[in-house]
């Protein structure tokens, strides 16, 4: 074999556009690239995993314009080469063989293939008749340009701010819980902590399942030696607790009182971090966002609920488990993560919970330090570069601002170059407000992308049931049970058939490119978006224009003349996300989340934000945010420096928030309590796992777990169809006792990954009052052996 | 899946030639000459046939995806924890003479991260056009006596014998697998480890 073909090179192509019309539509990645070349055609290029939001990286092997493997990518420090089974599968998930490769309209009640200049007319003259009730639904799986793009659309645009994403039920109650603690959302700490940790403790999380990469850097350090302790606080017992040093089981909701439990014992010990606290934290009282003053020995009275008895009482959990926990933040050399997710941010108290885990590490001083943080994980692989950082919720604008503060819609309108007072000033829709609005008729319309709604709201009755007669657009890669639904059907390009940057977890921002093209006549979600916007203007939409009268996505070439981006080959030849990322950039340094310029990103395996360039001229990255040294922003000689405190201060809160019961509990009639959640296989709805036939045949079908003790009472096995009822519907299953998990006694759980068996029929949709998240994880049901 | 079929190659044994084919082939498929690939295998070494049911990359997407797990669990529990009671290196055969693979990758402990049941082996959600890739095929040698490189990355292959030893599949079985110390002779490939972190990248090239 001639030793050319079988050179590594890394390539930095200035690739003309005459090469590029040679190779197809391929690639867009016009600026430079790197590529490495295998033998025979095969090349290896960089990309964050399609799934989940710990944001692993994977080499994508790409043969004859398909992807044919994935593998770990050792030079991302996030998983260092390792992927889950998911991961290493996300390049068969483009393959499924009913790909949507054409636009789609109901007619005649059947969805029947159309041009896209029909289908983008068929939109935009239906947003045009009615811009106010039109809403727009996206997730957490927008890429940060896709959620850029609809929100300057729908705010800047239309002067709607009826935008919110699947991300709200995801980890609303994480975001208003670090608002309202540290008055910035996102966490400080990073995965480094992981690596460092002498106890993790799992807030109701099961990472061996849900972030299988992230759990490996914890476990896998037993392997080389290290000692790590990790205790489980759950209400079943899962994969994560077959690793744990401890477990520790609690009455759902009883979380609240554990953590205000262990503050209380660390106050009334006198070992808690009596000059941390001094120096970083102010104390606060009361249920909603702002609250009210207090003193430490108010607050320390307040606490006096809390007895290890009276924690016993509504949690369920003994006063030794409670003191085990205690000890381990009151030891002053021990360096302690929490970690959660959904238990935490599916709650109707989401926010509080939020708040007091934040409570217990400042209490205790464990916090901006190596090895000891507060994390919130993230489900969705940019619920935090895009819903979080661009602010794709009905309330935010990109860069942390918000609709309802005049100077942030300023701000926005500006850097937008749009006329001044275009931005609404009355918040939209979050996500259920939005589904009971369109169940109502007060909505008349909406665009789903990239989720899938009608499978994962809460109580699907009450939500989705009307969506087949409202204007419903839906942009996805398959059939799903939304399509179904859909008045208009647009196929989409996916992961690598586009350029794209996704956030991860840790405030990692990562880019890719387009390999591959998309299926048939699927195309980017943004583009999408773009040429209904021209199609408006072109029908005269005044909110289409900018303040000089141009198109709303107006981008220039060398030249000074507009490209023409609402022309796919246009859109398909230029980097249109380059281009929307410079746009963007600007904003995210209103709140010091600087991103990194894309050519730097271009350049990485992803940064994590504020990037700053420093006295070197090196564009440098934040592991550890608020902790000086690592942050660029952080006051020196603060140690740790909360910038953004909700009382302007420099100073955190520690929230007197109290236990309450959740709304709805096991009684005589429905005694059961109902979890939902996913498995290691599928993620999300399964639209994309489920066309892996590995991943199909590991795990194909829904089940509901019981506890043995409760279904030997009830005389079930494994396999028996089991009828689930509550107040809001009824859904059958087959049971799994001792199966992948053990739920507490008194509860089950059920998967939401199977389109044909909907958990979400019997799902309740109460929610945080103040991050609007629903609570999937417990309602009360009634078992029973059909 | 369907990409790996035409792999079913001869095996060599003590002067006997015997067919050894992967389960799915069609018979008619076999090849007429011995392949090059097995040439070097200048002495005779058990063969087996791949254990019904245990081969260990049939039912990958593509080379390199993680195996799915060929086997469900004692009492079908859902205990990951079990892997290593057979999987462990030193328990490399079994009693009946049987060899288990032993973990390519001591320090992963979290087995069923990446290793899913392999369940029903026929069953599609909806059906799938994914053709993954490809075997790596040969190393190169530099003249017939040489020992052949490594044509693979050996990230997450530490133990070469999980694969080559007398678990794994014979047609890529090492001839002399009471040999341990592999990278001795057959070294790795830096342009198949190319994202492994080496000094030498910042060339450019110029390899």
């Amino acid at each position: 074999m001639p030793l050319a073909n079988r050179r590594l090179f890394i390539k930095q192509a200035a690739l003309s556009f005459a090469s590029c019309v040679m190779a197809g539509s391929l690639p867009r990645n016009l600026t430079a690239a790197t590529t490495v070349e295998g033998e025979d055609g095969l090349t290896w290029q960089k990309a964050p995993c399609r799934f989940c939001g710990t944001g692993c990286g994977v080499m994508v092997g790409v043969k004859d314009g398909r992807v044919v493997a994935v593998q770990g990518d050792l030079e991302n420090p996030v998983n260092k080469g390792l992927l889950c089974a998911k991961g290493y599968h996300a390049g068969v998930a483009l393959y499924g063989k009913d790909r949507l490769t054409t636009p789609l309209i109901r007619r005649d009640g059947k969805l029947q293939p159309v041009s896209w200049e029909a289908a983008i007319d068929t939109i935009a003259s239906e947003i045009h008749a009615r811009p106010a009730t039109f809403g727009f639904y996206g997730s957490g799986q927008w890429t940060v340009m896709e959620g850029f793009t609809a929100m300057k659309f729908m705010k800047g645009g239309l002067g709607n701010n009826h935008v919110d994403p699947n991300a709200r039920l995801c980890m609303a109650s994480a975001v208003v819980g670090m608002i309202t603690t540290y008055g910035v959302d996102e966490p400080s700490g990073c995965y480094d902590d992981f690596d460092l940790a002498d106890t993790v403790i799992l807030w109701g999380n099961n990472p061996a399942e849900m972030h299988p990469v992230l759990w490996s850097r914890i476990i896998d350090r037993r392997a080389k030696g290290q000692q790590v302790e990790v205790i489980d606080m759950a209400t079943r017992r899962t994969r994560s607790t077959e690793q744990s040093d401890h477990y520790i089981e609690f009455t759902p909701q009883g979380d609240l009182a554990i953590a205000n439990g262990i503050c209380h014992l660390l106050v009334k010990s006198g070992k808690y971090d009596k000059e941390w606290v001094a120096k970083h934290c102010n104390f606060r009282q009361g249920a909603d966002a702002d609250g009210e003053a207090m003193t430490f020995e108010e607050y320390a009275k307040w606490l006096e609920t809390y007895t290890p008895e009276y924690v016993q009482q509504v949690a369920g959990v003994r006063p030794k488990q409670l003191q085990l926990l205690a000890d381990r933040f009151a030891d002053p050399d021990r360096k302690v993560v929490s970690l959660w997710c959904m238990g935490m941010n599916q709650h109707t108290r989401g926010t509080w919970i939020n708040n007091l885990v934040y409570n217990v590490h400042f209490l205790s001083g464990k916090f901006g330090k190596p090895g000891s943080t507060a994390f919130s994980l993230t489900g969705q692989p940019s619920a935090c570069g895009t819903c979080r950082e661009v602010g794709t919720l009905g309330h935010a604008l990109p860069g942390g601002r918000i609709v309802a503060n005049p100077e942030h819609r300023q701000q926005c309108e500006e850097l937008w170059n749009v006329p001044a007072g275009r931005i609404n000033s009355k918040p939209g829709h979050h996500a259920v407000a939005l589904f009971e609005a369109l169940q109502k008729g007060d909505m008349t319309g909406c665009w789903v992308q990239v989720t899938n709604p009608a499978q994962t709201m809460p109580n699907l009755n009450a939500m989705t049931s009307k969506l087949r007669d409202r204007f419903l657009v839906v942009s996805d890669i398959y059939p799903t049970v939304t399509t179904d639904l859909a008045t208009v059907v647009l196929p989409s390009a996916m992961w690598v058939e586009k350029n794209g940057v996704f956030g991860n977890s840790e405030r990692r921002t990562q880019q890719w490119f387009k390999m591959v093209n998309p299926p048939g006549e699927a195309r980017d979600d943004v583009w999408q978006v773009i040429a209904v916007a021209h199609k408006l203007f072109e029908m005269g939409h005044p909110g289409m224009k900018n303040k000089d009268g141009e198109f709303l996505f107006t981008f220039k070439d060398q030249d000074g003349k507009p490209l023409e981006i609402w022309k796919w080959e246009v859109f398909n030849a230029h980097n249109v996300d380059e281009m929307l990322y410079n746009e963007y950039r600007p904003f995210t340094m209103m709140k010091h989340k600087d991103v990194a310029p894309y050519q730097e990103l271009v350049n990485s395996r992803g940064m994590r934000w504020p990037v700053v360039k420093n006295s070197d001229g090196i564009w440098q990255e934040t592991p550890r945010r608020f902790v000086e040294g690592e942050d660029p922003y952080v006051k020196p000689g603060t140690a740790v420096d909360f910038y953004w405190g909700k009382l302007k201060d420099h100073k955190a809160l520690i929230w007197a928030r109290p236990y309450e019961p959740p709304p709805e509990v096991p009684d005589d009639k429905y005694p059961f309590w109902l979890c939902t959640g996913r498995v290691l296989e599928h993620w999300h709805s399964g639209t994309m796992t489920r066309r892996v036939p590995q991943l199909h045949r590991a795990m194909p079908k829904a089940y509901v777990e019981l506890n043995p003790e409760d279904a030997a009472k009830m005389n079930i096995s494994t396999g028996d169809p089991v009828k689930i009822t509550s107040r809001r519907g009824t859904l059958t299953l087959p049971a799994w006792i001792n199966g992948r998990s053990t739920p507490a006694k008194g509860a089950v759980f059920v998967p939401f990954f199977a389109e044909e068996s909907l958990i979400n029929l019997v799902t309740l949709e109460a929610f945080c009052p103040l991050s609007k998240q629903p609570d999937y994880k417990k309602c009360a049901v009634t078992i029973t052996k059909v | 899946m369907k990409p790996f079929h035409n792999l079913a190659v001869p095996i060599l044994l003590g002067g006997a030639s015997l067919w050894w084919l992967s389960a799915a082939d069609e018979p008619a498929a076999a090849v007429t000459t011995p392949p090059a690939y097995n040439e070097h295998r200048s002495f005779a070494q058990p063969v087996r046939p791949d254990p019904v049911g245990t081969k260990i990359s049939a039912n990958r997407a593509f080379w390199g995806a993680p195996p799915p797990m060929p086997h469900s669990f004692p009492e079908a529990r859902d205990d990951g924890r079990l892997c290593l009671t057979c999987h462990a290196r030193q328990n490399r055969i079994e009693k009946r003479q049987q060899a288990i693979v032993p973990v390519p990758h001591a320090e992963f402990s979290q087995c069923q991260q990446c290793h899913v049941p392999k369940g029903d082996g026929s069953s599609f959600f909806r059906a799938s056009g994914f053709v993954g890739l490809d075997f790596p095929g040969k190393g190169t040698r530099a003249h017939p006596y040489a020992p052949p490189t490594i044509p693979h990355k050996t990230f997450m292959r530490d133990n070469c014998l999980s694969c080559h030893g007398p678990a794994g599949k014979q047609k890529i079985a090492s001839p002399h697998p009471f040999r341990s110390q592999c990278q001795q002779c057959h070294v790795s490939d830096a342009t198949k480890n190319y994202d492994r972190p080496v000094p030498w990248k910042t060339l450019d090239g110029k390899l």
